[in-house]
């Protein structure tokens, strides 16, 4: 356990220390925060509710989605994808560790530089500009959180899935492209899943990507019901247990390929 | 007590073959003409508790691979490798504990760390306990002087720094076992001679079995009580230096300088192979007769002013060993 803590607690110091990353990041994540605030503020005028949901509603949607975002950065695409490379990841077996669990600690390690470095700053200036709506109890705050973490692991994982591939094609290029293309487009991030089409949304309930943004959003935003909920985060514990089987599958392949093609 | 032992080890590579141009990587999408390299070639061998193994052999021989097999994280496509007993492959997580692994070549440090921060992780990665580890250190630096340098992010250390770092953090949990894959590789006269420092005191203070490869035989002549040759794939020679040596290089050369150019030399159990002006060589058998029974008796016949012992060259040898071998056979098989 003292090895998983004190991975994370590295990359949680080393990446505080990437400074230009900060003011960069700050940069985009107002720039579509103002972006997104607008594009709701014009849709919105002359109605009052979209979808049962109000304006103010949907500004919070948008600022919190932001927030979560800038939390939700992994690193294992990338960081695997250059042990591949370099043809050191061999040698990551050399340690008597379980090295996914060592992936997800360093990335958690990454996500909690990003509280301080993104989330807080981003959180600080937005305030300047548009009020923060707070949740509305403790408890629908704690029931929030307890879902976005499930939604980490269901995105951490649909990375990792996508990252393991490189011990088969060493260069991930476009499918990682592809992949964050989808993750904008349908999981809520962006635009909810409940303003698509119903046979859309009826398709989309059997995909994981939803549950990434639109579930704990939801539940920030009041929108679903208590039952709903439940089932919500249900269906969240469920495709991260799915995940980390496959997950699990396919490592154990990678690592057969690599111990008998050398890496 | 054996340590290690492989058995009748096999690794074949198959490669698919590159054609040049656009209609080569075609025709090679379409059906890959597949090569099989024999990497390593039916391998056996014991190593016992306490040895220092030098694996030697060219460029492409098959050393490194032995050593990813006996490592366990490359499977032989035949033959089993055992460590204390225990296969490297079903056992893994048992194994690595008892194993320090350095490959001269690649880190296993964290490169955007600073060394001191990989070595607490690595502290807690092995389970290390604070006394343990605070003597360790100590030790670590008053034979490889790393505190100098405990300070610096992983990346910005010089190469001979790095491999200190990495033998370091490679001995930390004290493992009875200690694989090095060119350790001294681009070090200068200093670095070698501290890594050889420290692989000597490991060896003598704690028993540690080292096996290593090189391509420099100074750390063979003065680390290795026994030596592996391989080429291409196969042992070609294993046994002490001096043995193989004795073997492949037995004779030894006196050389004489007369007071007189014209005088000839002769003795019956050594051949007078070279004489040009004062100098005379003779070489003899070390089995047939002692370099002072021939002293004696040659400077008792002739008028000899200086005189020294010439021994085989221990480079001339391992190149005739390598090249003694490219006669047979080649690693590349269809
Ligand atoms: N992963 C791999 N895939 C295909 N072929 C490989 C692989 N690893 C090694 N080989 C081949 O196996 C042979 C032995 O390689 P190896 O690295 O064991 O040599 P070595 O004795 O360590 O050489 P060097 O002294 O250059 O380090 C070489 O022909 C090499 O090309
Ligand atoms: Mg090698």
């Amino acid at each position: 356990m003292g090895a998983y803590l004190y991975l994370a607690k590295m990359k949680l110091m080393a990446f505080l220390t990437y400074r230009f990353e900060v003011i960069t990041s700050l940069g985009t994540n107002l720039i579509i925060l103002m972006a997104s605030v607008f594009l709701w503020k014009t849709a919105y005028s002359g109605t009052d509710a979209i979808s049962g949901v109000t304006e103010s509603q949907m500004l919070t949607y948008t600022i919190i989605s932001v927030l979560l975002s800038s939390f939700f950065s992994s690193n294992i695409e990338h960081s695997l994808q250059e042990r591949i490379a370099q043809g050191n990841i061999a040698l990551d077996f050399l340690k008597p560790i379980n090295l996914i669990f060592a992936y997800l600690s360093e990335d958690i390690g990454i996500s909690m530089s990003s509280v301080v470095s993104k989330l807080i700053p981003v959180l600080i200036i937005s305030a300047l500009f548009v009020q923060v709506p707070l949740p509305g109890s403790w408890l629908s705050f704690l029931v929030f959180l307890i879902s976005s973490m499930l939604s980490y692991l269901i995105l951490w994982l649909i990375n990792a899935l996508i990252a393991v591939l490189c011990f088969w094609t060493v260069q991930l290029g476009e499918l990682k492209t592809v992949k964050d293309g989808i993750i904008l487009l349908i999981s809520g991030k962006i635009i909810p899943i409940w303003m698509f089409p119903k046979w859309m949304q009826k398709v989309l309930s059997f995909m994981p990507f939803q549950y990434v943004y639109q579930t704990p959003l939801s539940i920030y935003i009041n929108r679903i019901t208590r039952q709903e909920i439940a089932f919500s985060l249900f269906i969240q514990a469920i495709w991260v247990l799915f995940l980390s089987l496959a997950l699990i599958m396919l490592w154990n392949k990678a690592r057969k390929h690599v111990f008998i093609q050398g890496g | 007590m054996i340590v290690i032992s492989a058995d009748q080890l096999s690794k074949k590579f198959t490669v698919i073959r590159r054609e040049k141009g656009l209609k080569g990587a075609l025709s090679s999408l379409i059906h890959p003409e597949k090569i099989t390299v024999n990497a390593v070639d039916n391998v056996s061998f014991k190593i016992e508790k306490g040895e220092i193994v030098g694996f030697i052999g060219p460029n492409g021989a098959g050393k490194s691979t032995t050593v990813k097999m006996m490592t366990g994280i490359l499977h032989p496509t035949s033959g089993s490798v055992e460590i204390n007993g225990l296969s490297p492959f079903k056992d893994r997580k048992k194994v690595v504990r008892e194993l320090g692994v350095v490959f001269g070549q690649r880190t296993q440090l964290y490169w955007d760390l600073r060394l001191g921060e990989s070595f607490e992780l690595l502290k807690r990665i092995y389970q290390i306990s604070d006394s343990m580890y605070k003597a360790n250190m100590k030790q670590m630096d008053e034979v490889l002087g790393i505190n100098e340098f405990i300070h610096i992010p992983v990346r910005q250390l010089s190469l001979g720094q790095r491999m200190r770092g990495e033998l370091a953090a490679a001995m930390l949990h004290s493992p009875p076992v200690l694989f090095l894959d060119e350790p001294t590789i681009g070090l200068d006269v200093e670095g070698k001679h501290s890594i050889r420092k420290f692989i000597r005191e490991i060896n003598q203070r704690y028993g540690t079995t080292v096996i290593l490869t090189t391509h420099d035989l100074d750390d063979v002549e003065q680390l290795c009580s026994r030596l592996i040759v391989i080429n291409h794939g196969r042992i070609v020679e294993d046994g002490p230096l001096q043995d193989i040596a004795e073997r492949m290089a037995p004779y030894r050369f006196l050389v004489l300088e007369i007071a007189s150019p014209g005088i000839g030399i002769r003795h019956s159990l050594a051949d007078t192979v070279r004489q040009n002006g004062n100098q005379v060589w003779l070489r003899f058998r070390k089995s047939e007769i002692s370099a002072s029974r021939l002293i004696s008796d040659l400077c008792y016949s002739y008028p000899v002013l200086d005189l020294k012992i010439k021994e085989p060259d221990i480079e001339d040898m391992i190149r005739e060993l390598y090249k003694l071998n490219d006669k047979t056979g080649s690693g590349v098989c269809n």
